[in-house]
This record gives structure tokens, sequence and C-alpha cells, in this order.
């Protein structure tokens, strides 16, 4: 086997051996499951900027394996791919950090971390995949390895939530399934890229063509929990804090997004999308959710739930910037699949601080925290701010995309769609911020669990402080030759050759 | 070509059987036996598959009387794979029993009749001649009626009266559409049979044959609407009994299904309407009987149905990559229930309950074990790249192909309910804290098994866990062995010759 295609290998094995090590392990072993967790995680992330510096020196990235004839395994190196695995291996490596300090002392620890590591090994392998069998191969896979993860209390409440977990996720993939078995007896294999092909069958079969990609769609909007599909996101809430910051608001929902954009982008292409005229649709409903997600924070009592449903919101952005076509927000749409992960990632972070620091699960509970977490909740600040759009933040840059693309689509409903989306962001996270910062706690309220020289466990600090300060700098050095913006405007630009 | 050794795997369970008469007594070599034979099984039929799959299919006739005449035996490669495919959740199922039967079945004669019960199905799959199939469709039913009844508790004989009823009402259906199909052409070679059927003119009177064969298959298989003794039955006998049931029985009613409305009844379209119906509700209702029940054998045997709806699917829509799927999907059917209803066994034994409400906590108390179970329990599933994923495929591809829409969605809906069903199950069994259920007088737990009687179990499940992982990591091959299977099927004309010689 070529080396190149060894790295691809060794990328998804670097967590998939540590996962199937720790079911081996005993429960008490905790230094050595960290340890192998942690190298896992530096080895990927390593790997992965490895392959990424190989791959801008124009290195041809392949491994493919034929499970059977015409159906292969293949993983294959693109850059949407590759921003995809960064994003995922690098927020891995800091959520470790974070899971290990915050599950200290609790029990199954062995069974979390092992599927901890085996549901990234699947976000990567989306990441990775070359063709649609393998991305959904790796798809079903992280379905299964999520579960464990969401009923990992293990009480009703838990159980409840995963059984709900599962129908929306099985139901998904089931239907996914149809369309992809579909689409390949209408066309055959197809490999991401391969736009050709379903672009020399557009006009003979668009009937199909339309069916197959809204069963497609369909199977992946589950997991990027547009409506009326996002009702298992919310519920899900009650999973540890680090499973919700890392699956909730990165690796599942992401899958999702990454292959609605892979489904238009690389699948059908946009032209062909737009020829069948099948974006308006996904366009509409993503537009809808970013409102509705909104609106349906803004009423929420619980952090977590109101973070949720605040996922549910700026995860349509990526829908929505993949359905309008354009240079511009397809920018946006990329550049927004990494700003929202390490924004959103950041204040899953400080709300579980938060709560195994004082105890604390509602809004109303947060009045004066700045001034006892000024990093927790100065990191959540700067966060909040991006996802309202403020600049220089990341959730900015992203934000002026989608509206400049918008624009120069003419879709001038998407810009009030957008405008709308800020103010509600403003106006749920605003009252967050001013309670933490400028209202007198109730002396009386405060029982602080953990005693330090910080004001949280440090293995839980410096994560937040980490995502925060990505957060700041994704935006100020957006200009910058290898910001996820200028990978995002050249992912752009190889996606319309025609454009000037 | 023409080959005489290609009996040996039933003769030589016949001779297993006979040794082990032999040593009535001597349980523990009857043990030893029963497991070396069953290994000398598995690779006399590996052997005769290789030789088959270089060679083309093989004949011998019996007494050297020429066929259509005489009684003929066929193997051609969909003969050997279920041969050897038999042999090997036979070889697990053995190894199992030496665990997990207790003495005092052994003693009446549990292993002889086991082996008879192998011998009877790798006739049934070599069988070249109708009448034939039915004998050892008889030596099957009089070995299971044994089987089912062995140890003589309650529930056992009450399931046992209503399997053999069922399953002689088959045979008896089966004889008489013998009998017509005897009075139509004068032949019972299935390949002569296959020439003749062709020619006769009243088409109105093979398709009566055709449905009567269906009826009596259609029991043995248990679909829609004849599956009712199914789950009456195979949850009372001990855990390896309904192993081998579970694996093996409803599949020689697939095989003889897939084997009839091949080579002799080419279905026309009111047939092919009749099997995608039948297929479809079989799949709906051995869904929805797994959902609601709670007995954890009774949920396997449902999910049994289930499936079998979609091997049946595959005939339904009667292409060659529908036929490709069925047949994958036969080949991992077999070895996955076999293992399941192992599983069930040893969650039975550890916990003294087959209660899906009452157990729990095994992935606490055996974290390695309940890996090692759940392996079986997601290849059902069809979780990629496992091994249930790849016999989906090709079945939705080649209903996709033949428009057969309705059917694709049965097929989906089945799958979808059968990983929800999986999931409650894992979630359920391994996941939730359990309490250890009250001892009963006889049984005995896990842990107090000798080491001896531990590692026959968990060996036995290991070694078809590893057959499944296989199937579904090898896919590439099993795949170009279902592709020669359903070519010779949908093109049975080497069949025939290797029969008839050359016309």
């Amino acid at each position: 086997m070529e080396t190149n295609s060894l790295l691809l290998i060794l990328i998804l094995i670097s967590s998939l051996i540590p996962g199937i090590l720790i079911l081996l392990f005993e429960e008490e072993q905790a230094f050595l499951r960290s340890f192998l967790n942690l190298f896992g995680a530096f080895a990927k992330v390593t790997l992965v900027g490895w392959v990424f510096v190989g791959y801008q020196q124009g290195e041809n990235y392949t491994f493919i394996y034929g499970l059977a004839p015409d159906l292969t395994f293949a993983l294959r190196i693109d850059q949407l791919g590759l921003l995809f695995a960064a994003l995922s291996s690098v927020l891995w490596l800091v959520t470790t950090l974070y899971a290990i300090g915050y599950l200290k002392g609790g029990k199954h620890q062995r069974r979390f971390f092992a599927f901890f590591s085996l549901c990234v090994t699947a976000s990567t392998g989306i990441a990775l995949s070359g063709n649609v069998i393998t991305f959904f191969v790796f798809y079903e896979f992280l379905t299964l390895s999520t579960y464990p993860l969401v009923v990992h209390r293990g009480d009703d409440k838990a159980v409840e939530a995963g059984r709900t977990y599962l129908w929306y996720t099985i139901g998904g993939g089931t239907v996914l399934f149809l369309g992809v078995v579909a689409l390949f007896v209408l066309a055959g294999p197809i490999y991401f890229g391969q736009t050709e092909i379903i672009a020399g069958l557009a006009s003979e079969k668009s009937l199909q063509l339309t069916v197959i990609f809204f069963l497609m769609l369909s199977g992946l909007a589950v997991k990027a929990a547009i409506f009326p599909l996002h009702g298992w996101l919310p519920i899900s809430m009650v999973a540890p804090a680090p499973v919700s910051a890392l699956l909730h608001a990165v690796a599942v929902v992401k899958a999702g997004a990454f292959g609605i954009a892979r489904l238009v982008y690389d699948v059908y292409g946009i032209s062909t999308a737009e020829e069948l005229k099948l974006l308006t649709p996904l366009a509409i409903f993503a537009g809808f959710t970013i409102i509705y997600g909104s609106v349906k924070a803004y009423y929420q009592e619980d952090f977590k739930k109101l973070l949720a449903y605040s996922t549910v919101s700026q995860l349509s952005y990526i829908a929505l910037g993949v359905a309008i076509t354009g240079l511009l927000s397809t920018t946006g749409a990329v550049v927004h699949l990494v700003h929202q992960g390490i924004m959103k990632i950041t204040m899953f972070f400080a709300a579980g601080n938060v709560a195994e620091t004082y105890g604390y699960y509602r809004i109303s509970q947060l009045n004066g925290l700045g001034r006892r977490m000024p990093l927790t909740m100065g990191a959540f600040t700067i966060a909040a701010f991006g996802m309202i759009g403020l600049p220089p933040i990341a959730g900015f840059v992203s934000k002026w995309y989608l509206g400049l693309g918008a624009v120069e689509a003419g879709s001038y409903w998407v810009v009030l769609v957008l405008l709308a989306s800020s103010a509600l962001n403003a106006a749920y996270f605003l009252p967050i911020v001013y309670r933490a910062w400028f209202c007198e706690a109730e002396q009386n309220d405060v029982h602080q669990k953990h005693a330090g020289p910080f004001e949280a466990k440090a293995l839980l600090l410096i994560p937040v402080v980490l995502t925060g300060m990505f957060s700041l700098a994704a935006g100020l050095f957006a200009g910058s030759s290898y910001s996820p913006l200028s990978i995002a405007r050249e992912i752009a630009e190889k996606l319309y050759p025609y454009l000037p | 070509m023409s080959n005489p050794y290609i009996v040996l795997p039933i003769i030589f369970q016949l001779f297993l059987a006979i040794v082990l008469m032999f040593c009535w007594t001597q349980k523990n070599l009857q043990k030893l036996v029963s497991t070396v034979g069953s290994l000398i099984a598995v690779i006399i039929a590996v052997i005769m598959f290789v030789e088959v799959w270089e060679v083309g299919p093989m004949v011998t006739q019996a007494g050297n009387w020429e066929a259509p005449y005489g009684i003929t035996f066929v193997a051609d490669t969909f003969s050997v794979l279920m041969v050897l495919l038999t042999t090997l959740s036979g070889l697990g199922v053995s190894v199992f029993s030496v665990g997990a039967v207790r003495n005092a079945r052994v003693k009446f004669g549990y292993f002889p009749i086991l082996h008879f019960l192998i011998m009877g199905l790798c006739g049934a799959f070599l069988a070249g001649d109708i009448f034939n199939l039915y004998v050892w469709f008889e030596i099957i039913i009089i070995s299971s009626f044994v089987l089912i009844t062995i140890g003589g508790e309650k529930a056992q004989l009450e399931g046992s009266i209503k399997y053999v009823t069922m399953n002689l009402l088959a045979s008896v259906v089966f004889l008489t559409a013998i009998a017509v199909l005897y009075g139509l052409t004068g032949s019972l070679n299935m390949a002569d049979l296959s020439n003749k059927v062709a020619e006769i003119e009243n088409r109105g009177l093979v398709n009566l044959t055709a449905i009567l064969f269906l009826v009596g298959f259609g029991i043995k298989s248990a679909v829609f609407p004849l599956y009712f003794w199914l789950p009456a039955s195979y949850h009372t006998p001990p855990p390896a009994i309904s192993a081998i049931f579970g694996g093996l029985l409803t599949k020689v009613g697939v095989y003889a299904l897939l084997r009839v409305f091949t080579l002799i009844f080419i279905p026309d379209a009111f047939l092919i309407t009749l099997i995608s119906i039948m297929a479809a509700l079989t799949i709906f209702s051995g869904a929805i009987g797994a959902l609601i029940q709670n007995n954890i054998r009774k949920i396997f045997s449902y999910l049994i149905i289930c499936h079998i709806g979609f091997m049946l699917a595959g005939l339904g829509m009667y292409t060659e990559i529908a036929i490709l799927g069925a047949v994958f999907y036969l080949t991992h059917d077999i070895i996955v229930k076999t293992n399941l209803f192992m599983v069930s066994g040893l969650m039975f034994k550890i916990k003294g309950t087959y209660s899906l409400r009452l157990l729990g906590g095994f992935y606490k108390d055996y974290p390695k074990l309940s890996l090692l179970m759940a392996i079986p329990l997601f290849s059902l599933v069809g979780i990629p790249p496992l091994s249930g994923f790849w016999a989906k495929f090709y079945l939705i591809q080649g209903g996709l192909e033949v428009n057969n829409l309705v059917l694709v969605g049965f097929i989906i809906l089945g799958s979808f309910l059968t990983l929800f069903i999986i999931a409650r199950l894992w979630s359920e069994a391994f996941w939730k804290t359990g309490e250890l259920v009250p001892k009963k007088l006889k049984v005995k737990y896990f842990h107090e098994l000798k080491p001896l009687k531990r590692t026959a179990i968990v060996a036995s499940i290991l070694f078809l866990a590893l057959i499944s992982l296989g199937i579904g990591l090898g896919a590439e091959y099993v795949i170009q062995v279902a592709e020669r299977v359903a070519s010779e099927l949908m093109d049975p004309q080497a069949y025939k010759e290797a029969v008839l010689g050359k016309l």
C-alpha cells in the first residue's frame, strides 16, 4: 500500500484502535485510558495536519477497496472533506480534555470514552469518504456509536431520549439507504465530484432524480435537524455536557449538514440541482427552521435546551447557504460549517462548566456569574456575540457572506430571514450576557462545588478558553491564507469554474 | 459430471448418528464424537464446494438407473453452498450443545438425533428428484419432532403438537402436489420436470400445482399466512435445538421454493404477484409480531418470519440481482439466526430468564461477552459493513430494477423495524440494570458451569460470529458465489445437462 493511502487509514484508526482497546481495559485503569485517548487525539490532529500540508502541495490521497463488483469502499481527500476532518479532529482533542475533567470519578467511563472514540472515527470517516456508499456506511456507524452516549446516564429520562433519538436517526438512515440504492440503480457507482454522471441523466430521468434527491435529503435532514425532523436534538440534551458539546453541536449535526453539502455540490452538482429546481424547497425549509429554532430558543428556560434550539437554527444557515447558489453564499455555507462548530462548542463547554461548578441549569440562575467565572463567561460572551453576528467574531464572517450571497442571487427574502434571525439571536443571547455581567448575584444562592485556584477545574477551563479564542481568531484572521474562510473560498471557486 | 462422492455429506452424517448410538451411555464420548464428526463434515463440505465451484454441477444416479428413472442426487453451487452452511452451523450447534444441553437430554439420544436431522437437511439440499426431496423432508420432520419433545417439559409438548400438526399438513399438501405433477408429466426428476412442465398446454393446471407447492413449502418456511406454528413452538425446546431449528429448518423451505420456482415452474405474472404479496405481508407480520413480544426467543422467532419475507421478496422480484440478494440473505441468515438462538441460550444461562423486562445489566457484568453477542445482533440488522447490509442492498436494487416499489417499501420497513427491535433489545438487556432472577430448581447459572462447558458455549458463539463477520467483510467473495448461484438458477441449462446428459 502506498504511504498516501496508508495515511488515510491511519487517520481513521487513530481513534478506532483506542476505542476498541479502551473497551477491553478495566474501569479503574483511568490513566492508561486517558493516555490512549489523548495519544489518539494528538495523532489524529497531526495526521490530518500532515495530509493537509501534503494536499496543498498537490499530493493525491486515495484509498479504494473493492467490496463487491461496482461497490467500493473509497476514502479520498478533497478540500471540503479535509476541512470537516480538521474540524472534527481538533475539536475531538479539545473535547477529550474536557471530558476527562468532566467525568472524573463518574461511572461507566470506559464505555463513554470507547464510544466517544468510535463516534469520532465515524465522523472523520464521513469527512474522508470518497463515494456515496462509504459515506452511508459511516453515517450509520455514527448513529450506532452515538446512541450509547445519549443514554449514558442510564436513568429513565436518558433511555427515553435514546429511544426518540433512535426512531429519528434510524428512520433517517433507512430513507437515506433507499435513496442511496436507488441512485446506485439509476446512475451506478458515483464518486464525489463526478457530477457529470447525474448531469448526463438529468434531462431523461428528471422525475426519478428529483425523488432520489428528496429521499436522500430527508435522510440527511434528520441529523442536520431541519424542521420538522429536528425533534430529537433538544430531547437528547440529557446526555453529559461533553457529548452535547461535541456530538450535538459538531459531529452528528454536522454530519447531516456536511452530507447535504456533498449531495448538492459533489453528487448532483450545482447546475443540475438548479436545473431540476431541487434547491428552492431546501431553501424554504432551511429558512423556516432558522426562524423557528430562534423563536423556540427565545422561550427556553433551561440553559442547554436554549443552546439546542439555537443549534437547530444555526445549522440551517449551512443548508440555506447550500440552497442559494453563487460563489458568495457557497463560501458562507462552507465557512459556517466550521464557525458554527467552534462557537457552539464554546457555549456548550461554558454551560457544562456552570453546571459542574455551581450546579446551575437555568438561565435565571446565571445572575452575576461573570464575576465569579470571568474566563468561562468571557468565552461564552465571545461566542454569543459571534452567533449574533457582531464583527470581528467568526459568526459575523459567515453571516456576511451568506447575506452577500443572497443579494447576489436576488433572494431578498433570505436577507430578511438572516436579519430576523440575528435580531432573535440577540434577543435570547443578550439577556444571558447581561445577567452574567451586570446583575447582582443573590448571595445565599451560591453553592460552589469546586474549590481550587481557578474558577473551575483546569481541565474544564482550558478547552473553553481555547475554543473561545478560536472563535475570535477565525474572525480576526479571516483574511489570512489558511483561515477557514480562505479555504471555503477556494472550495467555492472550484465549484464555480465559469466565474471570473 | 458424474461423481458418486457427492452423497458423502449424507452418508457421513448417517455414519455419525450410528456411531453415536453405539456410545449411548458414554455421554462425554458422544460429545467428543459429535464435535469431531461435525468438524470433519465441514471439511468434506468445503472440499465438495471447491470441487463444484471449479468443475460445475455434479450428479450421481443411485444404483446406476439413468435419469429420469432413477433417484438422482445433484450438487450444483446452490446445493453445496447450502450443505456448507448446514455443516458450519451444525458444528456451531454441536459445540454449543456440549456446554448447554443437560445430561438428561443427552441420555435420551440428543446427539444421534441431531445428526439424523443434519443428514436430512443435507439430503434435501442434494436431492435431484422431487419425491426424494419429500422423503428428506419427512426425515427432517421426524428427527425434529424427537428433538423438540426430548426432555418432555410441558411447554415443549404443547409446542411440538402445533409444530408437527402444521408440518404434517405441509407434507400432505406437498405429496398431493407431487402426485398431481406426476399425473401431468409422468416424471419426478426435477431436471426432466423442468422440460416437461414447459410443454404442458393446460397452464391452469400447472399454476394450480405450483400453488400447491407454494402452500406446502410456504408452511415449512413460515410465510404469511401460514406462519402461526413457528412462534408457537420455536421458543419451547432448549436453545441448542431452537438454534438449529431457527437457523436451518425454515431455510429448507426457502431453498425448496427457490429451486422449484426457478427450475420447474417459471412463475407467470399471477404467481409473481402472489409471491410478492405473500412476501410483503410476511415481512410486515413478522416485524410487528417481534415488536410486541417480550420473550427474547419469541422476538427472534418473529424475526425469522420477517426475514423469510426478505428472501421470498427476492423470489417475487424474479431478476438475477434479486435472486442474488435472496441467496446472499439466505447465507447470512442461516449463520446469524443459528447464532442468535445460541446467544439467547447464553443470556438465559446468565440471568435465568428470557423476559426482556427482567433481563438487564449484561454489559456491566460481562462486557466482553456483550460485545461478542453484539456481533450477531447487529449483523442481523445489516449495519454496514456487517453481513445483512449487502444482502439488503441487492434486494432493493433488484426491486428498483423491476419497479416493484411496494416490495422495496416493505423491505425498508422490515429492516427499519428490525433495527429498532434489536436496538431496544440491546438497550434493555445489556444497558439497563437488572437483577438476578430467583433461581429455578434445575437450572445452573453460567458462572456455576464447569470451565469446559463455559468455553464450549462461548467458543461456538464466537465461531459463528466470526463467520458472519467474514461474510460481511469478505462480501466480495460471497457475492461472487451468490452471483454464480443466481445465474445457475435463472438459467438452469447446466443443471439439466448435468442430470440428463447433453441434449
